[in-house]
Formats: structure tokens, C-alpha cells, sequence
């Protein structure tokens, strides 16, 4: 969208004076090079992977801290000037909407620069963070020190963080998977300037702040994840101690019923412990990208065969259904696990077992243990060149760990898809009572028409899973009104007091999981040419 | 990482290729205010690398631009971005000129964003069966200085392919848009100045077609736009590779030839060819171009 302002983008109901004044503050604040403005250093802030115009996501600027005190400072600009910001801390979500504010004319604040660890602790195993602190930075340091500590990381691991990822809980393979279960204590900017340790960090001299989570009192910490109500400055959370053993396998099926079968076989195994880590069901199209291109397999419009998924499927070992997870321990604990694993699943004579003896050199198992270590490798982001394009979008629905239900979402979801003529790229993430159904819905944005199909979608994806009771547990910020609506009217108006009683003046990432201080915004508001018409 | 520094230009002295691409007028004006000293073309192992490179070669020839080098992508960026990150850093007060695959671009962009870049321009490019058009770009500029969607609307017109381009302007100055910046013989322009000026240009396409393939608004709200002749659209690469002309067009608007007349905040172009369409190689590629 262009304007004939000064600037990119301004922010709803502020004028261009305003504004003006509010970037003169911020740049007495942080300095003239960590203030821009002009098109050329905003214009990566814009890029998203979702199926709306880049101008509905336009920053109006973007804005560097490194320090608390420059929060602090910041935060009172905002709110002397009614001008919103939106925090990034590595800005790596993707498909769920990048480093792209949720409305146009936000300033983004980037704690990228705010990357100091600030304490690990090999001992009692946690770790202290600034937000801007990526998971390499991490591994690194472990490294350099000799820590013998493992990380829980997300599928883009190198480049994204512990803070941004566990804020919108987010989650990785290991047995520290669930990434906002195993967060402990943070340190908040609000948005009066007032700094909030939660739990144990309210005492000031506690040693406590990252290992014991409760403190006293209500536990705050949850409402500072997926929301907007402060600004996390940092961030604790524990750390998994490298096991002696870690044997990664893989277990493949080739029917896409078999989903039932494997999720009966695996729930009660990560119910007692067996399965420690946060294992994964890939169907063959979630890991296509590894090996092939979707024009060697299918071409012409529509979604692609069931028979030419089994070609791929077959061409390149692998299984219509590909359940990776890892057994860790000392060599007794864990050949004693192999043994309950490998006779549970093998009753059936329906699975194939790989470790790593098998795998040999294999892209997809590889890049699989690698992550259930956490381990650095982004391998899994080939998915990206299996339709090209460069559309993205993750659904990302919760379904009970229960095979018919399983095979009921994943049924759902490919019906859905067909009818806008793309295909199910799909995994679930397997916890203890729940699983992660993740979709990666592939579209290519060269192509207006399947752009516009990709919206459409998303949007029957939303409305019939929720009908049907089944919830996002996250999702990008084109949608995020509309997901918050399935939530019903008294979760939206619980969280809009909250936000009226921390935010008076509603400057902190309006918008964020659809909570903002005024009305809530229509999705029918948001689209404009190329990349949509309602 | 492999470092070819300078040798694009001797091969194309040498193949004489520079008389045969002919010279555009305005490739001896004055030097236009923002272009580079020195450039980096990022080759990152994609089908279309080749391709691409000869489409650079060709508009440094023709723009008489030498200060360019190559460098070598090796392995992806998904298991190691230190050569990306020892690459940006390297290369400060260049204009890099990127190409990658889709997966790629994703990390790369992820990973120029914190390094401070000033990006200048990005593409999708797609060559697939799968459309009604089968070569497809969708291009996004800081500014109009920067749109490459012009000159490659006129390479690949000129190669008798099936095409549509949608290209967005972040940011614009422009007064009033009177007038269309580019045509090109057979195409109709079309203005919308709702909500903001967007240009439509339609070539064996109605307008009702045009704007149904772009998923453009209704028709009712465009008018016919007159034409003004544009220098970039008269300098034509001799190639048959799309591909190529994406190299050229991205490269000339990286060495930033004069500007364009400001005219609109997003414009779109669509063609059909007539005879029978050539498709081209079935590449899939992002492009970049940012200054570091």
C-alpha cells in the first residue's frame, strides 16, 4: 500500500506530526541508527508467507533496544503518543506471520540486539536469557563450555530463540517439548514502565526465580504468553541434562488409517514415560521436500493423488505415516524401553523400524535426530521447495491423543484442503494426552487465484474444525481475530479487562490473539488487491 | 564459498556480446544517484542459477558495469548459515543481488533482516503447469526506483511467453497518476485509484480476464489508461530463456537505472501469446536485492 507520507506507514488515528514527534523521542532514546523509518530497512519487516497483501502487515517503523531502561523510556513515547508497538525478540514465526506486525503502522520494537545469557546453570540445569538470545547461541555456549546440557528447539533452531518461541508456545522434539511448561520466572516491562519478576523473582534477593515456577499468589507468568499485556525482558527456563544414551528411531506405516494404530501404541507410552520426548507422526507429503519436487510427481491443478503420494512414498523409503521419536537414558534403561517399543509396535506386522544403523545417511531421519537432540537443523524447511512458491500458512489445531480422532482431523483437513485444490501437508506432535496437529498449508503466491483459495481455506479450516470443537492452539496474525472469536465472547471480553487494566491506552501489539482494548476487529476487514477480495 | 571476481564482465567483452544486446539510451546518461559501487551476485546452487547469472552478465554489459563479483552459495543455508553470516558481513557497502530457492530465500531473509540490509527489491518467480499462466512473478520494491516488473514485462513479452507479474511499491511520493510509466505494443493499461492507484496491463487478455487471473476487484472501477513510450521498455535482451530475463531485469534495476515516472502505489501485467505459448524451463526461484 503506498501513501504520500513521509513515512511507510503510519499507525491508526495518529497523525503524521504525531508520529513525527514520537520517532523524534524515540530516536533521543535509542540513537539515530536504531530508529528507521525509511522503506529499505523496513522492507524486510513486511515479507509474509500468508495469503494477505504485505501492506495489511506494513510497519510504520522499526525500533532497536538494548536495554531495559530504554523499554522503559519507550513505553512512555508510546503512551504520551498513542503510537502501538510490536515485539519481536528474534521475529522468526514464518508461517505464522514472521516479524510483520499484526496491523499496519505498528512500530516494531526488535530485541534482537538485547542478546546477552545472562546466567546457565549446570548444576540445577536452567538457563537465564535476554529475548534477542537464539537457540545457537545457546548451543554455542554450551559448547564453548562444556556444558553437558541439552536444548528443546523448535524446527528453524539456529536462527530463532527460547524467549519468542516459549511466549507463543511453541514447542520442540525432545522431552522438554512443550517449551512453556518447562519455562521458570521472567522478568516484565509493563506498559506503565513498571518492571514485574514474576513467581520467586519477586524477592530480590531469591535464588529460587528460575527453579521453582509457582511462587505465591496467582501465577502471572501464563498471561504474559500469547498476549500483550508487558513486554518479557527475561526469560527463564530449564534445560534437559545430556543423557549417556540417546538412540533416535523411526517407525514407518503405509496406510493412512495405520494413524489409529499409532496413536494407541504410542499414547500409553508417553502416559508412563517410556517415550520421553515430544515424538512426531509425519505424513510422507510433511517430508516430501527432503527428497522430491511436487512437479515430478503430479502436475495440473487440484490437490495431488492418493496414488501419487504412494509413488513418492515408495520411490524414497519412505512411509505414508513416519512416527520419529527417541528413547534417552543409560544403555540399560534405554534397551530395556527398545524392547517394550519394538514389541508394541510390532504385534501388528504393519511397521517398519529404522534407527540409525538402517537410516545411514537418510536426509529425513537424519535431520530428525537431530532435532530430537536439540540439535541445529533446518532441514525440515525443504517442505518450502516441495510446491515453490513461497506460501505458507500453519493450522495448527489440538486433538485428543486418541487414533480415531487422529484420523478424524486428518480426514477433515485433507477434505478441506481438496476443495480448494491443495494438498495435506500435515504432522502431529505427539504429547502425553494431546497432540500438536500441525498442517503446513503450501500455496504458491505467484498465483493469484491459489493465493486466494489459500485464504478461503485457511478460513473454512478455522470455522469447521472449531465447529466440531476442535481448537488452534496457535496461529498467524492474518487470522488471529477470527481464531479468538472460536474461543467464545467471555474469553475475548476476560481478556479485553485484562488489557484495559495493564494497557489503559492499548499500545503494547494491538491486535496480538485478537485482544486489543476497542472493539473487536471484523475479519472481513483486513484484504486488499492481489492477494485477496472479500 | 567460491569468489569469481570480475569475470563476468571479460566474458561478455570477449563474446562480443555487448554489440549484439545493443545499447539503451540511457546507459550513457549521468550516473543515476544510487547506483553501486560495487555489487555481489549470490549464486545458491538452484536449477536457475546458470540461467540467472547470464541474464546479469548481459545487463552489467549493457549498463557498462564492471564491479561486480560472484560468490558461490555452497550446501544451503538449513545446516550452516555461517558462510551467509561471514558473507554479510563481508560485504558491507555492497549492493548483493541474490538468487535462492524457496526454502533458502525463507533463512536468508530471516537472516539478512538482523543484519541491518536495506532491501531494494524481492521476487517469487515460478514456472509451473499449474496456472493459467505458466511463468509467474510476484515482485515487491521499496520504491519505483527499484521495480524490475516493467523491463521484465517487455523481456518476456518479446520471447512469445504466456505471463502475469504483480508488483507492489512500498513506498511512493508520487502526485496524481495521469499516465502509465510503461506499454508496450499490444497491451491496454487500465488505472484503479481506489483505494490507491494500481496499474493493470493486459495483452490477449480482456479486461474481465485480466483482472479474474490476477484476483484483482471487479471491472467496473478501472479506466483506460494512456500510454507514454518508457526508455526500459525498448531494451530487449535477445534470450529465449525466462529465466535469463529475470537475471537481466532484476540486475538493471539493482544498477539502478534512471528512474521511473512515479505513477502508482502496485501494478500487474498479464499476458497471453498468441501461436502457441513457450514455457520455458519449470524453475522455482526468490530473488533479492539489498544494499549492506
Amino acid at each position: 500500500m503506498a501513501n504520500r507520507s513521509k513515512y511507510v506507514a503510519l499507525p491508526k488515528g495518529v497523525s503524521e506530526q504525531t508520529f513525527g514527534a514520537a520517532v523524534k523521542e524515540f530516536r533521543r532514546v535509542l540513537g539515530e541508527p536504531n530508529v528507521l523509518t525509511d522503506a529499505d530497512h523496513l522492507a524486510p519487516y513486511t515479507k509474509v508467507m500468508m495469503p494477505v497483501s504485505e501492506a495489511n502487515h506494513t510497519p510504520s517503523a522499526a525500533i532497536m533496544a538494548t536495554t531495559v531502561e530504554q523499554i522503559q523510556k519507550i513505553v512512555g513515547i508510546c503512551n504520551k503518543y498513542r503510537v502501538p508497538i510490536w515485539t519481536i525478540s528474534t521475529g522468526k514465526n514464518l508461517g505464522y506471520g514472521s516479524a510483520a506486525p499484526a496491523e499496519r503502522g505498528q512500530v516494531v520494537l526488535d530485541l534482537h540486539r538485547m542478546n546477552r545469557i545472562l546466567e546457565v546453570d549446570g548444576d540445577l540445569c536452567y538457563a537465564l536469557v535476554e529475548p534477542g538470545v537464539t537457540y545457537r547461541q545457546l548451543y554455542d555456549y554450551f559448547q564453548e563450555h562444556q556444558l553437558p546440557l541439552w536444548l528443546s528447539v523448535p524446527a528453524p533452531s539456529a536462527i530463532a530463540g527460547p524467549t519468542g518461541n516459549a511466549l507463543d508456545r511453541g514447542v520442540g522434539y525432545t522431552p522438554y517439548g512443550e517449551h512453556f511448561l518447562n519455562a521458570c520466572g521472567m522478568e516484565v516491562v509493563l506498559a506503565n514502565g513498571e518492571i514485574l519478576r514474576t513467581a520467586m523473582g519477586g524477592l530480590s534477593k531469591s535464588n529460587t526465580w528460575q527453579i521453582f515456577k509457582w511462587g505465591y499468589g496467582p501465577y502471572l507468568d501464563g498471561i504474559f504468553t500469547q498476549s500483550n499485556y508487558g513486554i518479557v525482558t527475561k526469560f527463564g527456563f530449564w534445560l534437559q541434562p545430556a543423557p549417556p544414551v540417546y538412540k533416535p528411531f523411526m517407525i514407518q506405516y503405509q496406510n493412512e488409517e495405520d494413524v489409529v494404530e499409532i496413536v494407541e501404541i504410542m499414547r500409553p507410552m508417553r502416559l508412563n514415560g517410556v517415550i520421553p520426548n515430544s515424538g512426531v507422526i509425519a505424513h510422507a507429503l510433511y517430508e516430501a521436500g527432503l527428497k522430491a519436487k511436487r512437479s515430478d510427481y503430479f502436475s495440473g491443478p487440484g490437490s495431488i493423488s492418493d496414488e501419487a503420494v504412494r509413488k513418492l512414498a515408495a520411490d524414497h523409503n519412505m512411509g505414508i505415516w513416519n512416527v520419529t521419536a527417541a528413547l534417552y537414558g543409560t544403555q540399560e534403561q534405554v534397551d530395556v524401553n527398545w524392547k517394550i517399543v519394538t514389541e508394541a509396535f510390532g504385534k501388528s506386522g504393519k511397521a517398519k523400524f529404522i534407527t540409525e544403523r538402517e537410516a545411514g545417511d537418510d536426509i529425513q531421519f537424519g535431520y530428525r535426530a537431530v532435532l530430537m537432540r536439540g540439535g541445529m537443523d533446518m532441514r525440515e524447511f525443504n517442505l518450502y521447495n516441495w510446491r515453490g512458491g513461497g506460501g505458507s500458512l500453519w493450522f495448527a489445531p489440538v486433538s485428543q491423543a486418541r487414533g480415531s480422532e487422529t484420523l478424524k482431523q486428518m480426514k477433515l483437513a485433507k477434505q478441506i484442503l481438496g476443495r480448494h485444490g491443495l494438498d495435506y501437508t500435515g504432522e502431529f506432535i505427539v504429547g502425553m494426552r494431546d497432540m500438536h496437529h500441525i498442517l503446513d498449508m503450501l500455496y504458491d503466491r505467484t498465483d493469484p487465484a491459489m493465493t486466494k483459495a489459500a485464504y478461503q481455506c485457511f478460513d473454512e479450516l478455522i470455522t469447521e474444525f472449531s465447529a466440531l470443537g476442535y481448537g488452534s492452539y496457535r496461529t498467524n496474525t492474518a487470522f488471529m481475530d477470527k481464531v479468538a472469536d472460536t474461543f467464545g465472547p467471555v474469553q475475548r471480553s476476560v481478556n479485553r479487562k485484562l488489557k484495559k487494566a495493564l494497557d489503559p491506552n492499548g499500545i503494547l501489539a494491538p491486535g496480538k490473539s485478537g485482544i486489543r482494548i476497542g472493539k473487536p476487529k471484523s475479519v472481513f476487514q483486513l484484504n486488499k488487491h492481489f492477494k485477496n477480495q472479500h | 564459498m567460491e569468489v569469481d571476481r570480475r569475470t563476468l564482465m571479460k566474458g561478455m567483452l570477449a563474446s562480443g556480446a555487448l554489440l549484439a544486446l545493443g545499447v539503451p539510451s540511457w546507459a550513457f546518461a549521468d550516473q543515476p544517484p544510487r547506483r553501486p559501487k560495487h555489487c555481489v551476485l549470490v549464486l545458491s546452487g538452484t536449477g536457475a542459477d546458470e540461467a540467472f547469472a547470464r541474464g546479469t552478465q548481459a545487463a552489467c554489459a549493457a549498463m557498462t558495469y564492471e564491479q561486480i563479483r560472484t560468490v558461490h552459495l555452497k550446501g544451503g543455508l538449513f545446516t550452516g548459515i555461517d558462510q551467509l553470516v561471514h558473507l554479510l558481513d563481508q560485504s558491507r557497502g555492497a549492493r548483493l543481488i541474490a538468487i535462492l530457492d524457496d526454502a533458502n530465500a525463507v533463512i536468508f531473509l530471516e537472516l539478512a533482516r538482523p543484519a541491518g540490509v536495506r532491501m531494494l527489491s524481492m521476487g517469487t518467480h515460478a514456472c509451473s503447469t499449474d496456472g493459467v499462466c505458466h511463468i509467474r512473478h510476484d515482485l515487491a520494491s521499496t520504491s519505483q526506483d527499484h521495480g524490475a516488473g516493467g523491463l521484465l514485462a517487455s523481456q518476456l513479452t518479446h520471447q512469445q511467453s504466456s505471463f502475469s507479474i504483480t508488483e507492489s511499491f512500498l513506498h511512493d511520493a508520487s502526485g496524481e497518476p495521469t499516465f502509465s510509466a510503461w506499454s508496450a505494443p499490444g497491451f491496454c493499461s487500465y488505472r484503479s485509484a481506489e483505494p490507491e492507484a494500481i496499474h493493470l496491463h493486459c495483452s490477449g487478455f480482456s479486461l474481465q480476464d485480466g483482472c479474474r487471473l490476477l484476483s484483482l476487484d471487479t471491472i467496473e472501477k478501472w479506466i483506460p489508461l494512456p500510454a507514454q513510450m518508457s526508455d526500459r521498455g525498448s531494451l530487449i535482451l535477445p534470450s529465449e530463456n525466462w529465466v535469463e530475463s529475470v537475471g537481466y531485469a532484476v540486475t538493471a534495476s539493482a544498477l539502478s537505472m534512471d528512474s521511473l515516472t512515479k505513477s502508482c502505489s502496485s501494478r500487474a501485467f498479464a499476458h497471453q501469446a498468441t501461436g502457441g505459448a513457450r514455457i520455458g524451463p519449470r524453475e522455482r526461484f526468490m530473488s533479492f536485492v539489498m544494499d549492506l
